[in-house]
């Protein structure tokens, strides 16, 4: 990673004094009538917008406005087709007409006119771009909300020679040391964090958005203790949008229905252990993704921070400390344990008979558990001599996911419930050569991982959001680094199969 | 816009009658960074924040502490600017010598500990802990350093110091050093009978806690010079005023301590709460601000950090619940344009 001089960190404070912001509306009269429509029929609605009967059409209608209002795509845009499709959502208002007749009138204008749009090539904030902007020499760059229509701008993009040159950003985009000559900011300013305008990284801002839309950027002072000199400023430019219909919040992340989908996304037909719930922490990725990460206690995964200097960006870390910005590394293909292939390399010949072992005990202690009981189970494990048997502790030890008992004297103990006390020693041999060769394969990847990290450009990764990295089958294969763009502020039960494996967002 | 709650004009009583020169002021005017080729005044936001350190390093107080947070667009020198003030705000601040409680600590130290001596005159001598007595009221420590057995009175044992750093061996023969004339940029800023403390004698001035690594390399590696008028450039490095403890060559003093943001090195050697306790990001203030309730706080938040609402949040409870009215001033620069800042009091646990 670069360390930043002095003389960078001096070009950012400048850029901070007071940047030039400028104002582009853009006009479209049916995606207004559209626009004025799906609120109307969420008015309407109120509470039963999140009816079943409702859900998935208000969502896929509110998504569908967002969307094109924070991204230069054209109405008809292929990509930005919402999960319920036209069809489903002409065949939902024909039904339910008996049941909501009040909101069924504005429910057809609204899928009519949505209808109308996705056969519409129009992109007027595209047009307004290349009319306003044009081509550019120097460095420009357009932030859209969503990273996960990052992609899909970057394509309408180069539809215009004038614009092909310029640079789509997410919001990791702009909180780098990375500076450009002019950032155009798609939709409204009230959408994006206070950072994009109070830490700017260009002197030059244009906002482009709706006209019906509140677009204005309004600061504030960031303390309680701070001068009210905001206000003030502002004054009197507030009523330059008096003519604005919307002034609507960015939509908060639904972590219930990303958890739910992603559940439901995830299929393992050879699983038998589903049933086998955990807790875990499920994180936003950057580009439209997922993924649930374990939250028991000294659970990590492989991360590259890269705040941290070079020697220390890719690390293990605690899946708790895990932060937006830092990014985590996982396996797209195959599952989501990169550990265990790496291991059982290591383990040459000897791997399926060490992992049938383990799995031999683990089973019987499973068996044992179904009998018994949990509590039970525990009580009987302090009786053979076991020091930490809880009921924590012995999901972890049946668990599929971890290797064995820390303790020698916890693993002799299961071993003489489960009725191989004569073979503990064996058994406890197998589990130290399994952990061992999981330490190596854990190494051998950090070490593959730390070379390749050093031949990137952090800075480039940062704005990318995403990076693969192909190290040898021997160690690990292909591993993709995910940004974190957010973390939900609970934990979820979740089966132990959905845990490490990235599935796409449905929200 | 940006500027902070009240300008406070009323120096506290710790702070030391003013001689001039004002190394402060010096520093503020006359340090320079290397950009391209060429030596480069510090900018406006820099030599803020070295105003800042400054300022809440002397404006102590037994009863209240303050607490200064800042905004700023991009983490980076803020803090290390801000420590390299308030140790140079310092560095004319007698250290008490309070040789007895110094004996006993040494006396607590295990036989053939390492341990430094700096004389009065500055030569250094390094070795082994052997044995302290007070035979006949004539007390005395002994330290062998190769072959020789050091005698020093106990009115001079305030010079001895456990060396900290485990990669240190002493050779079998060792000769006595004299202290290095080259102090960097402090040759520039502080007169010689002060120079010799400063680099030989430790307290520390300030803490900061951020990320270790970048701090330290702000310390160390960026290059800066005193360039005054119509005299050569002296270049050194902000280590050279902020003597980071570890990041001294062993022999030297220290005046500073830098902290992980992330909790893992425990605060061992701080004898007593540090006037100053700077904050570089919300991580660190989040995470630790609850380890220095005696000190005064400069927190900088950079704006773009993830939990930087968080720190912003806890800052504004503090003032709305915590804030105390007070009559310890501390002198505080404004602001610069564009930055966000607010000042208040607290009461010192």
């Amino acid at each position: 990673m670069s360390e930043v001089s002095l003389s960078g960190i001096d070009a950012l404070y400048s850029l901070s004094d007071e940047p030039a912001i400028h104002y582009c509306h853009v006009e479209h009269a049916l995606f207004r009538a559209f626009c004025r429509s799906s609120r109307a029929l969420i008015r309407q609605l109120g509470d039963e917008a999140n009816d079943p009967n409702w859900i998935d059409l208000t969502r896929s209608l509110k998504r569908y406005r967002f969307v094109m209002s924070a991204a230069p795509l054209s109405f008809n845009d292929p990509g930005a087709e919402p999960r319920f499709s036209p069809v489903l959502m002409r065949s939902l208002v024909a039904r339910i007409g008996l049941v909501y007749p009040g909101a069924v009138s504005v429910a057809r204008e609204t899928v009519e006119l949505y209808m109308r749009l996705r056969q519409c090539e129009d992109n007027p904030c595209l047009d307004c771009m290349e009319t306003l902007f044009g081509q550019q020499s120097a460095p420009t760059a357009l932030l859209v909300r969503d990273s996960r229509v990052i992609q899909l701008a970057s394509s309408a993009l180069k539809t215009r020679d004038a614009l092909s040159t310029y640079e789509v950003v997410g919001l990791e985009g702009v909180r780098g040391k990375t500076t450009y000559d002019k950032l155009i900011v798609m939709g409204p300013a009230s959408w994006y964090p206070d950072y994009v305008f109070r830490a700017p990284r260009s002197g030059l801002i244009y906002i482009v958005g709706y006209r019906w839309n509140r677009i204005r950027w309004q600061p504030k002072p960031t303390f309680v203790g701070c001068d009210g000199g905001f206000e003030r400023l502002d004054e009197a430019k507030s009523d330059l949008e008096s003519d604005t219909e919307f002034d609507e919040s960015w939509p908060g992340i639904d972590w219930s229905l990303i958890a739910r989908h992603g559940i439901a996304a995830i299929s393992d037909d050879q699983d038998e252990r589903d049933h086998d719930m955990v807790s875990a922490y499920l994180f936003v990725l950057h580009g439209g993704y997922a993924v649930f990460l374990d939250a028991s206690d000294g659970s990590h995964c492989l991360a590259i921070d890269p705040r941290d200097h070079a020697e220390a960006q890719v690390k293990q870390i605690d899946t708790q400390h895990i932060e937006p910005g830092m990014f985590v590394l996982m396996r797209t293909e195959g599952g989501g344990n990169y550990i265990v292939p790496v291991a059982d390399k290591i383990l040459g010949e000897r791997a399926n008979e060490h992992r049938a072992a383990q799995e031999h005990w683990k089973l019987r202690l499973r068996n044992h558990v179904v009998r018994a009981g949990l509590l039970e189970t525990c009580l009987e494990l302090l009786d053979l001599g076991s020091l930490r048997a809880n009921e924590t502790n012995l999901r972890n030890w049946m668990s599929g996911r971890t290797i064995g008992t820390e303790r020698e004297n916890d693993f002799v103990a299961i071993m003489r419930l489960v009725g191989l006390a004569d073979e503990a020693e064996r058994y406890w041999k197998i589990t130290r050569v399994i952990k061992a060769a999981h330490l190596r394969a854990g190494k051998a990847i950090r070490r593959r991982l730390i070379e390749q990290v050093a031949n990137v450009d952090v800075a480039d990764l940062e704005r990318k959001g995403t990076f693969t990295f192909e190290l040898p089958d021997a160690e690990g294969g292909r591993l993709t680094a995910f940004r974190v763009e957010s973390r939900a502020p609970t934990t979820m039960s979740v089966p132990v199969s959905r845990l490490d494996r990235v599935f796409a967002r449905e929200d | 816009m940006g500027s902070i709650r009240s300008a406070k004009v009323q120096r506290a009583a710790t702070t030391p009658d003013a001689l001039s020169p004002d190394p402060v002021k010096d520093f503020e005017r006359f340090l320079h960074f290397c950009r391209g080729n060429r030596w480069e005044r510090l900018p406006g936001w820099a030599r803020f924040f070295i105003s800042a350190g400054a300022g809440l390093a002397t404006g102590t107080d037994d009863q209240c502490r303050t607490v200064f947070a800042i905004a700023v667009p991009a983490r980076g020198y803020g803090a290390t600017l801000s420590a390299s003030g308030a140790v140079l705000a310092r560095a004319k601040v007698p250290i008490d010598r309070d040789i007895h409680a110094h004996f006993a600590f040494l006396s607590s130290l295990p036989a053939g500990a390492l341990v430094r001596y700096i004389s009065p005159k500055g030569t250094k001598y390094v070795g082994k802990l052997e044995r302290l007595a007070i035979p006949d009221r004539n007390g005395y420590v002994a330290f062998r350093s190769g072959e020789i057995v050091h005698r020093i009175p106990v009115e001079s044992c305030c010079g001895i110091q456990p060396i900290t750093d485990e990669s240190v061996r002493v050779p079998k023969r060792w000769s006595p050093q004299p202290a290095s004339p080259d102090a960097g940029l402090v040759d520039a800023l502080l007169e010689p009978d002060v120079r010799a403390s400063f680099r030989f004698r430790s307290r520390i001035e300030c803490v900061v806690v951020g990320n270790e690594r970048a701090l330290l390399d702000e310390a160390t590696a960026a290059p800066f010079a005193i360039v005054r008028p119509g005299k050569q450039p002296l270049d050194g490095r902000l280590q050279d005023v902020l003597r980071v403890r570890r990041s001294c060559r062993y022999g030297e003093g220290y005046r500073s301590e830098v902290y992980p943001a992330s909790g893992g090195r425990s605060l061992d050697g701080l004898p007593s709460p540090p006037p100053l306790a700077i904050f570089d990001g919300s991580l660190a203030f989040l995470n630790r601000g609850s380890l220095f309730p005696s000190s005064n706080w400069l927190v900088i938040l950079d704006r773009t950090e993830p939990r930087f609402l968080d720190a912003v949040s806890e800052i504004n409870r503090l003032f709305l619940v915590e804030r105390v009215e007070s009559t310890a001033h501390v002198l505080l620069p404004e602001a610069p344009r564009g930055l966000d800042a607010t000042v208040f009091e607290l009461v010192a646990q």
